[in-house]
């Protein structure tokens, strides 16, 4: 938590002004580590359950879509076009004018090399960062943050929940914020912190010193959020207001993580309407809101959304769709190239199909991670994040960002 | 009876009472008061050995003698659990084998083949209202979304609250019989409309076998899941085999599952069971063979699904199915040798070879290990240097043979019981006088934990309190510790999720980490001295604290202070904490004063260690 200028690293990429940090509180000051600094950040967002690919990125200019799909598929008339092959689906309209102002990039065909159709692993090896090797103890998020230069702070990575989710567990420090809003208040809060800044022991002392300091940052930044947006109601819309309010704070957030749940429709997904429909309702707003409340700071910001794999090509005999392959990514943000449709089609011939029945991955996930983490976080440790990963091998950057 | 056995019975009755009883058997007691030495050697032993003192405990301990407590507790069997026997028997699952679990709580495949026709509804009325909703569940999923969009959210937004209040106000016999009144379509409506804590008001008060029946009718696999894991608080908090306890969740860290993967809420309660706990103070061969054949490991690590490449299965299936190497992998790198094991990617491909064909007949009816020849690779296999003979199912116990009895396998698990039992960074020379009475006892458990406990090292001032107690040991030793009636579990499994550590839900394979780093933090301090407070404050539901009883209710604030202090902590305070609790103490009003100071004293530095 402390500032040393001794490290290399720290002064060579500038991290911090000294005297910025002494402008503010010092609890401000010591929880920000580089405040003051314009700093990048990424917020991922995981879509659990493997969200439908070919329902969200309609291909409704493919002349196999419609017809695997007689009950499921989303009408041309209804799909919100994109460039005329692609579009997405209509409950997504709260994002779609970011897609016509240039900040909405969507990648298609895109996913893990893994043919895992298990959601337990394939979640997990999208959080490892490393498919087909379930030893990975750390979560990808959390070795960018770990390969950051200069002193480091919990704050650099934050997720709004109870505790740390997968993605960011790991040995460089991150902050689960639901967590810390459960913290005492008040006079017990007073009377803790009094005990633990007068440990004997010196750990004890520094991260009881950083917790309370937390606590504190956290309730400021949560009291000066202001409410510029509407959220809809659901656990979304809850954990990016959260995440809005402290990359608005300042407090040195570089990188952020929410989920939501329910994309696994075996049955009844609906199509135009019904499940499917509400949960994309509830992304596209709470995504929405979140980049109204960014506001000016939103340039700094890339959203990216994962999601554990795709869903058969063709619909099941209960107007839903099985486990599948390739998936899709959406990146939101200022310097994103958007308003493109990248990666590439295989197309959703028979032949074509990976194992006669799903969307191929022609994107390996982490290409598109391993471009925003090198060029929009500007850590050089591509190659620490994603272990093993080729990305000459894997296609080279899309060219997202930059 | 034979003379002998009678002696052993009288032996085993003596034994029996002296450890289990926390006071009443005055008659028995060394007269003089131990030192205040032995109490803090007794209150390390508690905190080691077991999930922390009780009040009065330490000082019990003390004078019954240490060593003789210890003794005693390395021989679970001669201690009595009547009474925590009868609390568990509010979880009747935990008697039950797999396929009666699934039989009685259908999973997804088994309510399919009672929709199909194949298998007939249970004919009781309980076991047909389970059913029921859970073909009308399957119903509504498959008929078309448009019939639940007429009835669905707008239904259970405005009518459905009404009725739900009605329903919570009826006495606990009524409030099943009510919901099992309805059609089937209407209760999962009913209980869909019911927030988190709704459904556990509900849920009070009922007997086990209709708190069983509600929870089924919304989610059949969080019956056995959710019994376990109240029976396992319960087991810390109240249960007398501290060291049994301990020992078992050390093994189920060891030898991880993860209870939301598929099967495996089914098969758990079996794992912990016949595989963990008959073994988890015995020979680690014994250990590691229940393991490898128990459904819920074979399930976990997909070792279940494996079929050898070029075995009359994998030749017939064309590559379609293949060798798993999952199990392994953590076999070798988790559960024996370590990932410094010196062990290659080719051994793991051959260990996983001589465990083809370990599977199991439908998990998810509960089937159990079977080993199926047409899945075994033929050939002989070379695992560390050695030659594994072909021999089909004999080549798995072979390798485990040989892993069980590597050095490697000893140090680990040797390094694995010091970071449990000592500190987070053991000295080596501990660790090696430990490999060492693994490796003379041929892996006997009890030999290791005997040589561990007799060692200065584990006594040694350094080490008292050097362990950050894991959200597991500090929600226990927190309830244990305030002498608190737990009346239902289910609250404080609901903290130890929110702190990260639900029992049984470490997703990954190499189990929950007894690290400092693990369990630090911000957002931990934050949660474990909320959590210390409100236990006091009587804010977790089904657990009372009694702190006025605790603080001895003597007028002076002081007075009652040093007293928890001796009860909470064993009388080691420092004095910025004392002083702490002391002033925030004295601005409370006199009402609130004990349970301010027990929570406070609870969430202090003092007490998240060991």
């Amino acid at each position: 938590m402390e500032v040393r200028l001794g490290r290399r690293g720290f002064l060579k990429d500038g991290f911090i002004a000294l005297a910025a940090a002494a402008t503010l509180p010092p609890f401000l000051a010591r929880a920000a580590g580089s405040a003051g600094e314009r700093r990048r950040k990424l917020v991922v967002v995981f879509l659990r359950g493997a969200a439908d690919a070919l329902n969200v990125i309609v291909p409704h200019g493919d002349p196999s879509y419609a017809p695997l799909r007689p009950t499921l598929a989303i009408p041309r008339s209804a799909v919100l076009d994109l460039d005329g092959c692609f579009g997405l689906h209509p409950a997504l309209s709260a994002i779609a004018p970011f897609f016509g102002h240039g900040q909405l990039a969507v990648v298609v065909a895109s996913g893990s090399p893994d043919p895992t159709r298990s959601h337990f692993e394939a979640q997990d090896y999208m959080e490892s960062g490393t498919p087909g090797l379930p030893a990975t103890r750390e979560g990808w998020l959390n070795r960018v943050v770990g390969g950051l230069p200069g002193p480091g702070s919990p704050w650099w990575a934050v997720s709004p929940g109870p505790n740390l989710p997968r993605i960011l567990s790991g040995s460089a420090p991150a902050l689960a914020l639901g967590g810390l809003a459960a913290a005492p208040r008040g006079g017990d809060a007073a009377a803790l912190e009094t005990m633990y800044r007068g440990s004997g022991d010196a750990r004890t002392r520094a991260e009881a010193s950083a917790a309370f300091d937390a606590v504190r940052a956290l309730r400021a930044a949560e009291r000066a959020a202001g409410t510029r947006a509407t959220y809809p109601r659901g656990a979304l819309g809850e954990q990016l207001r959260r995440i809005a309010s402290v990359l608005r704070a300042d407090l040195g957030v570089v990188a952020a993580f929410a989920d939501i749940g329910g994309f696994d429709h075996h049955v009844n997904e609906g199509a135009v309407e019904g499940q499917l429909a509400e949960r994309l309702r509830e992304l596209g707003a709470a995504l929405s809101a979140f980049w109204t409340e960014l506001a000016d700071d939103a340039g700094d910001v890339v959203v990216v959304t994962l999601t554990e794999f795709g869903r058969t090509a063709r619909e099941n005999g209960n107007r839903g769709t099985d486990h599948g392959h390739g998936g899709f990514m959406l990146v939101l943000g200022g310097e994103v190239r958007g308003g493109r449709v990248y990666g590439r089609w295989p197309g959703l011939a028979p032949e074509e199909l990976h194992d006669g029945r799903d969307l191929p991955v022609t994107t390996d996930f982490r290409l598109v991670l391993g471009e925003l983490v090198l060029r929009h976080l500007g850590s050089s440790r591509v190659d620490r994040v994603f272990p093993g990963f080729d990305v000459a091998a894997a296609g080279g950057f899309l060219g997202l960002v930059g | 009876m034979p003379p002998r056995a009678v002696a052993i019975a009288l032996i085993v009755v003596v034994v029996e009472v002296l450890p289990a009883c926390a006071g009443p058997n005055a008659s028995l007691r060394v007269a003089e008061d131990p030192s205040p030495a032995e109490v803090q050697r007794a209150v390390h032993a508690l905190g080691r050995l077991g999930f922390g003192a009780r009040p009065g405990e330490a000082e019990e301990v003390a004078r019954f003698g240490i060593e003789r407590w210890i003794a005693v507790q390395l021989h679970p069997e001669r201690i009595d659990e009547g009474a925590l026997s009868r609390r568990l028997l509010a979880f009747p699952t935990l008697d039950l084998g797999p396929e009666d679990l699934a039989r009685r709580f259908p999973p997804g495949p088994v309510v399919r083949a009672v929709s199909r026709g194949e298998l007939a509804a249970p004919g009781d009325p309980d076991g047909r209202a389970i059913y029921e909703t859970q073909l009308a569940r399957r119903r509504e999923r498959t008929k078309g979304h448009a019939t639940e969009d007429d009835r669905g959210p707008a239904a259970s937004d405005e009518i459905l609250p009404e009725e739900a209040e009605r329903l919570l106000l009826l006495p606990p016999e009524g409030r099943v019989a009510y919901v099992l009144s309805l059609p089937p379509e209407d209760r999962l409506g009913l209980l869909r409309a019911l927030r988190p804590a709704e459904r556990w008001q509900l849920r009070r008060g009922l007997s086990p076998s209709d708190r069983e029946v509600l929870v089924a009718l919304s989610a059949p696999a969080q019956v056995p899941a959710g019994e376990l894991a109240d029976a396992k608080l319960l087991r810390a908090i109240a249960g007398e085999r501290q060291l049994l306890e301990v020992m078992t969740d050390f093994w189920e860290d060891h030898f991880n599952v993860f209870v939301h993967k598929g099967a495996i809420p089914w098969l758990l309660g079996a794992y912990e069971r016949d595989a963990i706990r008959p073994h988890a103070l015995g020979r680690f061969r014994d250990l590691l063979g229940a393991t490898a054949r128990s459904p819920a490991m074979l399930f976990y690590l997909d070792n279940w699904l494996s079929v050898g490449s070029r075995s009359p299965r994998g030749l017939r299936t064309f590559g379609r199915e293949g060798l798993n190497e999952n199990y392994a992998r953590e076999l070798l790198e988790l559960h024996t040798l370590g990932a410094e094991g010196g062990f290659t990617q080719r051994d793991v491909e051959e260990v996983a070879r001589c465990f083809t064909g370990w599977t199991l007949q439908r998990p998810f009816w509960g089937g159990g290990f079977t080993f199926d020849p047409r899945r075994h690779e033929p050939g002989d296999k070379v695992v560390l240097g050695q030659i594994i003979r072909e021999a089909g199912q004999r080549e798995g116990e072979e390798v485990l043979d040989l892993l069980a009895q590597d050095p490697r396998t000893a140090r680990r698990i040797a390094l694995r019981l010091a970071v449990r039992f000592v500190s987070d960074d053991p000295p080596s020379t501990l660790v090696d006088r430990l490999a060492a009475a693994f490796e003379n006892s041929g892996g006997d458990i009890r030999t290791v934990l005997l040589t561990l406990f007799g060692d200065p090292t584990f006594w040694a001032t350094p080490v008292r309190g050097a362990k950050l107690k894991t959200p597991l040991e500090l929600v226990a030793s927190a309830v244990r510790a305030s002498g608190a009636a737990v009346e239902e579990p289910e609250a404080l499994v609901e903290t130890l999720r929110k702190m990260g550590m639900a029992p049984y839900s470490m997703p990954t394979p190499n189990g929950y980490s007894w690290r400092a780093d693990a369990w630090s933090g911000a957002g931990a301090l934050a949660q474990r001295t909320a959590f210390a407070l409100r236990l006091c404050r009587g804010e977790i539901p089904g657990v009372q604290v009694d702190s006025v009883a605790l603080a001895g209710g003597a007028s002076d604030p002081a007075q009652d202070l040093a007293r928890l202090e001796r009860v909470l902590l064993g009388g080691v305070v420092s004095p910025t904490t004392h002083e702490a609790v002391l002033a925030r103490v004295a601005a409370a009003r006199p009402e609130e004063r004990d349970a301010l100071a027990a929570g406070l004293l609870l969430a202090s530095p003092e007490f998240q260690r060991r």
